[in-house]
């Protein structure tokens, strides 16, 4: 393969610390992007002579590409009634998605309500519902790209609402009323994607 | 080798996924090699530097490899080649726009 460099390959790259061109051997292995930022398993070669990483490939770029976007994604967990999870894996098996994929149907939720925070703000204050009194008996781990994790943040502005779970909880309950053919759409825009 | 030659090649090179990302510590982010600029974006600037944007230098670790960096709006681009290998680097330019 022309375009892939394979573990083993030795080249010609430049080494900062030996100050020359230097042959250097190619695997995979971790880089120091950043300060405080280690992406693992990129293809890179270290100098033969000092050890130094001298030079990545271009087979790796996704790996880098991925660390950032981690770095910036918001990572939350909220609680839910077993209730609300049921309602959610209700609509993503509607959609043809996986019943367990859930991260699909909150990046559709709020996808439904970007560009509308303000005012979606008055009416998620708003809500009432004999389910948002019952218990709260599932945890789930949502990791948001930094778009949608803007979205949150600009909902709980306008909602004056800083709890994240209590504001997804009103959000999932405006998702069978309000938001339901936006949240629909979206959901079946993303399992289309996602397949 | 002039600008032209040079800058059709890189660009060849970027086609044929032919080039590598130098690695030196303290330096600004390669956009290029973060996957924030993409191999089609890369071309596309190569494409509509010119000459008038461009400037070449010997390498200070090897005197025989001219190394060209071109400073097209808002960017900082260097490549050379070594053994048939290019290394290239796309860097937001940090001239004020």
């Amino acid at each position: 393969m022309k375009s892939i460099v394979m573990e083993g390959s030795i080249e010609k790259a430049p080494c900062a610390h030996c100050q020359r061109f230097v042959q250097a051997t190619y695997s995979y292995g971790p880089v120091e992007l950043e300060l405080n930022l280690v992406v693992e398993d990129v293809m890179r070669a270290t100098c033969n002579q000092c050890g130094a990483v001298v030079a990545t490939a271009p087979q790796s770029a996704h790996r880098f590409k991925s660390a950032l976007q981690d770095r910036e994604d918001r990572r939350t967990t909220i609680r839910l009634p077993q209730e609300l999870h049921d309602f959610v894996s209700l609509n993503l098996s509607a959609a043809g998605a996986e019943a367990s994929h859930f991260e699909l149907y909150f990046r559709a939720l709020l996808l439904a309500c970007r560009g509308r925070e303000e005012e979606l703000g008055g009416a998620i204050g708003e809500v009432d519902d004999e389910v948002l009194h019952r218990p709260l008996r599932v945890t789930v781990n949502l990791n948001l790209r930094q778009h949608l994790g803007q979205v949150l943040s600009k909902l709980q502005v306008a909602s004056k609402i800083k709890n994240v779970s209590e504001l997804i909880r009103r959000l999932l309950v405006l998702g069978d009323g309000l938001l339901s053919q936006d949240v629909a759409h979206e959901t079946q825009r993303l399992t289309y994607a996602y397949a | 080798m002039g600008f032209n030659v040079s800058k059709r090649q890189a660009i060849q090179a970027l086609h044929e996924r032919r080039f590598r990302h130098e690695r030196r510590s303290g330096e600004n982010k390669n956009l290029l090699e973060t996957g924030e600029v993409t191999i089609e974006e890369a071309i596309r600037l190569l494409e509509l530097t010119r000459g008038t944007e461009a400037t070449s230098s010997p390498h200070h670790f090897d005197r025989s490899v001219d190394i060209w960096v071109l400073r097209p709006r808002g960017w900082y681009i260097k490549f050379y080649v070594v053994d048939l290998c290019w290394f290239i680097s796309f860097h937001p330019s940090e001239e004020k726009l």
